[in-house]
């Protein structure tokens, strides 16, 4: 069995903490986002200038980045918690960590990429 | 610290009759939280079509046929009604396991998950006629 490195924090306790505030922060950002899309607009009447428009407000700019950095952490590490929970352990462990950890990059990037693009940044 | 607990196999399905309530709020977290990440994939995956979309053909461009031909089809819109359900759900659980992690209602755990589950059909009814609207 290989000696895990000596750590200064509790890991599992900061991801405990972090599912629990992303939590909080997608409960309001959530509610907010379906109201907007879903009640206040209608998704079927989306078209592109509305969502270039939206984009471009530096303050919703900001929001989405937010929602996705915290939706991305959130749902990521509740599928690694599962598959601990689960009594995964050892090497398989490590694939399901560093597999979702490169799901999770490769969301963050596209979605960063695409919000840029969307609000006519880049 | 994170605890597992023997649970058994909860993959076999002839057990279903023997879940208490707590097991059904873990089972099904569990499977709208998947639904969620999974959905977050989609999701991303359908809006970058605003990367590839030409304004200047708008609004025959390829984000607004995408999303607007999506949302053309029944399929489609009872998918989103099965998606409000599992936010709706996962996000009324999940309060109730957050109020428990500071020691709030531990002793009403049961009438907790009862509660999420009569919200969650009250928010997917409610969401029918926003979700069918100018199909």
């Amino acid at each position: 069995m290989s000696q895990s490195r000596p750590r200064t924090v509790n890991t599992q306790g900061i991801s405990w903490l972090l599912h629990r505030l992303s939590a909080t922060f997608l409960i309001v950002a959530l509610f907010g986002h379906l109201l907007q899309q879903h009640v206040l607009n209608h998704a079927y009447e989306i078209e592109l200038a509305d969502s270039a428009i939206r984009m471009a407000d530096i303050g919703y700019f900001a929001f989405i980045v937010v929602f996705l950095l915290a939706a991305s952490f959130h749902g990521l590490n509740g599928v690694y918690q599962a598959t601990i929970g689960e009594g995964m352990s050892g090497r398989r462990k490590q694939v399901i960590r560093w597999s979702l950890t490169l799901i999770g990059v490769v969301i963050v990037v596209q979605g960063m990429r695409l919000a840029l693009a969307m609000g006519g940044y880049i | 610290m994170s605890i597992s607990y023997d649970r058994g196999q909860i993959e076999d399905f002839g057990r279903w009759q023997e879940f208490a309530p707590g097991m059904w709020a873990w089972l099904l977290h569990k499977f709208t939280g998947w639904v969620l990440a999974g959905y977050l994939l989609i999701h991303i995956a359908v809006l970058s079509t605003f990367i590839y979309a030409d304004p200047a053909a708008a609004p025959d461009d390829l984000y607004t046929r995408t999303l607007q031909g999506l949302e053309s089809l029944l399929i489609v819109r009872i998918g989103e009604l099965g998606l409000v359900a599992a936010a709706a759900y996962h996000t009324l659980n999940g309060i109730r396991l957050m109020l428990m992690d500071i020691g709030i209602g531990y002793n009403y755990q049961r009438e907790g998950f009862y509660l999420s589950l009569w919200l969650t059909a009250i928010a997917v009814i409610a969401s029918v006629p926003i979700a069918l609207g100018g199909i």
